[in-house]
């Protein structure tokens, strides 16, 4: 769609790794009702840099990662590996592709298994990624690269022994040991106390700068997408409502949505919050209540039940991408309304307006 | 409403501050293993203010939960109760009492008509085959004495009051969102109209947009009916703008305690400072974080003095002999504003207390 002409902010770090173009993933719930788990999304990942995707539990995040780790098939559009077609039809094709691209887990306390070794995980791995490696000594490098030092220590132990942390730098060790090229990490620090946070997240930076991984990196927590991502994407009901350079999209959101997302997230130094009753809602109850129990629409603009600005055109049809600058662009008809410092001029969907 | 925070931890003293609801004084509690007692709180002095939102912040197995759930009495064994004092005085009682003196029958009285709670993971703490009105009028039935009639219908106000219609009275928990099960919960707190609050990270699964409602709704409710709140998360950015007072947790104890300006200005513990830095901002200049490395230490052989220590950037053999007095930070001079850390001058000095406007910025 139009979207193709927003250039990624991540392409300034490296090569095109994977692409996906307009994939679409619907589920059928039985009596004819089908379920837009994600409607057409068009993204790059590129080597050395980190994609953030942002959104709300629902929002089709998951079901990102999820197709293109090949865990399930897209209804339509392609997904395409240093432009190869993705191809997982087959057990074998299926495992070569897997160690290209590997993916980790949200929650580092299931997704180990309970009664193995760190060793084990680490080495199975190697064994089935890396055929005729030296498996001791390619576990001794993988454990030393995600910082679990002394490494003589940790090899022995079992998951419960770790902390959350040192659990998710297995899970790291892991993926790695299949060299892949793209790592779809799937809320990876959610779990963990906020002081483990910082660590994990650099050491997925080095990772990305020392290997030259392409990242996808999931969360619900757009502050950390500011400081670790190139570029962020905003997705809302399946749809990628918004995309552009992370500290753009998070200083100045265009999307009605991403400016919710950014004006809900904790603000230590606002001092007069509503939440410390210092001052009473402005908007009053009666503008707010509705919008939080609202579903996402079905029709039209899938924000617009919830949306400040709606008008008419939003509820009957799905906003295209509209290309703010080169490197960024929001689903939304009435951006002139929504991000007036942003856009200017037509709030016709093809149009390209430069800001 | 601050002035026995700097309580020490030797006998309590027999009147309290009268603007005190609770005061939790030099409360340990241990788990019995049989590798030896893990000493989860350490000898903590808390107090909550009458319509006050105190925030317990602290890592996993700092002992948040594990301090007001003994407090509460709400531990069974191997938690055992090893030292200290929880005075409630409500509004409702003709005098304080000790809550960990009372007997078990009133106790019972005292539970959700005077303190209630929210409990952690309220997505999952809802019976799944119990619809919603036989969960609110349940925990009526057990605590107040209703009618049929009349418990219904106060099921019904409930959810008046935290924004669900009534017609979800008859939902059963899969067929409700996750902010809406939460509200439920929130809701069922409420049923006595309590004095106080507490809640153990109510919005921690949620998305942002809906923590920023129900965390919206909870201060909206609590000006209302004017309970004060007790409330534990890991989350400090958001204490810092929810809360009156905060109090940081670190293995069992409690490292520093002030307003949320206190912290903002210039906090006084290093761990205090390594949390305020270790969370991305959203708004302002990009700031460079700096994490806390290590891990908090094993409680069964707690280190000697402060537990910080081993992860301290400015630790000194003598944080060994730190005996963990929360001591008035003399710096910016306010009272309020205490710290286990007795080197605070002198960290402040090597720039462990900067305060977060003057921290570097880095390039975008």
């Amino acid at each position: 769609m139009s979207d193709a002409v927003v250039i990624s902010a991540a392409a300034a770090r490296g090569a095109l790794a994977l692409e996906a173009i307009g994939v679409t993933k619907d589920f059928r719930l039985g009596k004819g009702k089908t379920l837009h788990a994600l409607r057409d999304a068009s993204f790059g990942l590129y080597y050395s840099s980190v994609v953030a995707l942002v959104g709300e539990s629902g929002s089709g995040k998951s079901t990102v990662a999820r197709l293109i780790a090949g865990q399930s098939q897209p209804t339509s559009g392609a997904i395409r590996l240093d432009g190869n077609p993705v191809e997982v039809a087959s057990q074998k094709a299926f495992r070569r592709y897997k160690s290209e691209v590997q993916y980790v887990f949200q929650d580092p306390f299931s997704s180990l298994n309970p009664v193995h070794t760190v060793k084990y995980h680490i080495s199975r791995s190697v064994r089935l990624h890396q055929p005729g490696a030296d498996v001791d000594k390619t576990v001794d490098a993988l454990i030393k690269q995600v910082r679990l030092t002394p490494a003589e220590q940790f090899l022995p132990k079992y998951p419960h022994e770790l902390s959350g942390g040192q659990r998710q730098r297995v899970s790291f060790a892991r993926a790695l040991a299949a060299k892949p090229k793209v790592l779809l990490a799937d809320e990876p620090v959610s779990m963990l106390d906020v002081s483990i946070r910082l660590e994990i997240l650099s050491l997925l930076d080095d990772l990305r700068k020392n290997l030259g991984i392409a990242l996808l990196y999931i969360t619900h927590d757009i502050a950390s997408a500011r400081y670790f991502a190139d570029e962020v994407l905003v997705m809302f009901a399946g749809q990628i409502v918004e995309r552009g350079p992370a500290e753009e999209v998070t200083q100045h959101p265009a999307h009605p949505y991403t400016q919710l997302l950014v004006d809900s997230s904790p603000d230590p130094d606002n001092l007069g919050s509503v939440l410390r009753g210092g001052a009473r809602r402005a908007e009053g109850d009666g503008a707010d209540a509705p919008r939080r129990s609202e579903r996402p629409a079905t029709e039209g603009c899938p924000f617009s039940t919830r949306c400040p600005f709606v008008e008419d055109r939003c509820r009957r049809d799905v906003p295209e991408v509209l290309q703010i600058s080169a490197t960024r662009g929001a689903a939304c008809w009435r951006l002139d309304v929504a991000a007036p410092g942003l856009v200017s001029g037509s709030r016709n969907g093809t149009s390209t307006t430069a800001g | 409403m601050n002035a026995n925070a700097t309580a020490s931890a030797g006998p309590a003293p027999a009147v309290s501050n009268p603007s005190t609801v609770l005061d939790i004084r030099d409360l340990s509690v241990a788990y019995r293993t049989p590798s030896g007692d893990v000493k989860a709180v350490n000898h903590v002095n808390v107090s909550l203010g009458a319509g006050e939102v105190l925030g317990l912040c602290g890592e996993s197995g700092s002992g948040k939960s594990t301090l007001v759930y003994g407090a509460c009495r709400l531990l069974r064994a191997p938690a055992v109760i090893t030292s200290g004092s929880v005075i409630y005085q409500g509004r409702r009682l003709s005098e304080p009492v000790d809550l960990l003196k009372l007997r078990s029958a009133e106790l019972q009285r005292l539970r959700w008509r005077e303190i209630a709670i929210v409990f952690q993971s309220a997505m999952n703490a809802l019976n799944p085959v119990l619809r919603i009105r036989d969960q609110l009028t349940d925990a009526m039935y057990a605590h107040l004495k209703l009618s049929h009639d009349e418990a219904n219908e106060k099921a019904a106000k409930l959810l008046d009051l935290v924004g669900i219609t009534r017609n979800r009275l008859r939902a059963y928990p899969h067929e409700l969102s996750g902010g809406m099960r939460q509200r439920v919960m929130i809701a069922m707190a409420l049923a006595a109209d309590p004095e106080v609050v507490i809640m153990d990270e109510p919005t921690t699964a949620l998305d942002v947009v809906v923590q920023r409602d129900i965390l919206a709704q909870i201060v909206e409710l609590k000006e209302e009916l004017g309970f004060s709140v007790l409330f534990i998360t890991h989350d400090l950015s958001l204490l810092l703008e929810l809360t009156d007072r905060i109090a940081v947790l670190y293995a069992g104890q409690v490292l520093e305690l002030g307003t949320g300006d206190d912290f903002r200005r210039g906090p006084a513990h290093p761990y205090t400072y390594g949390l305020l830095n270790s969370f991305p901002s959203l708004r302002g200049p990009r700031r460079e974080l700096a994490g806390i490395p290590g891990s908090p230490p094993d409680l069964r052989r707690p280190p000697p003095g402060c537990p910080f220590l081993p992860r301290c950037k400015h630790g000194t053999t003598a944080c060994e002999g730190v005996d963990m007095q929360l001591l008035p930070v003399v710096v910016p001079g306010d009272p309020g504003h205490v710290t286990a850390c007795p080197f605070v001058p002198s960290a402040s000095a090597v720039g462990a207390s900067a305060p977060l406007s003057a921290t570097r910025e880095v390039g975008a």
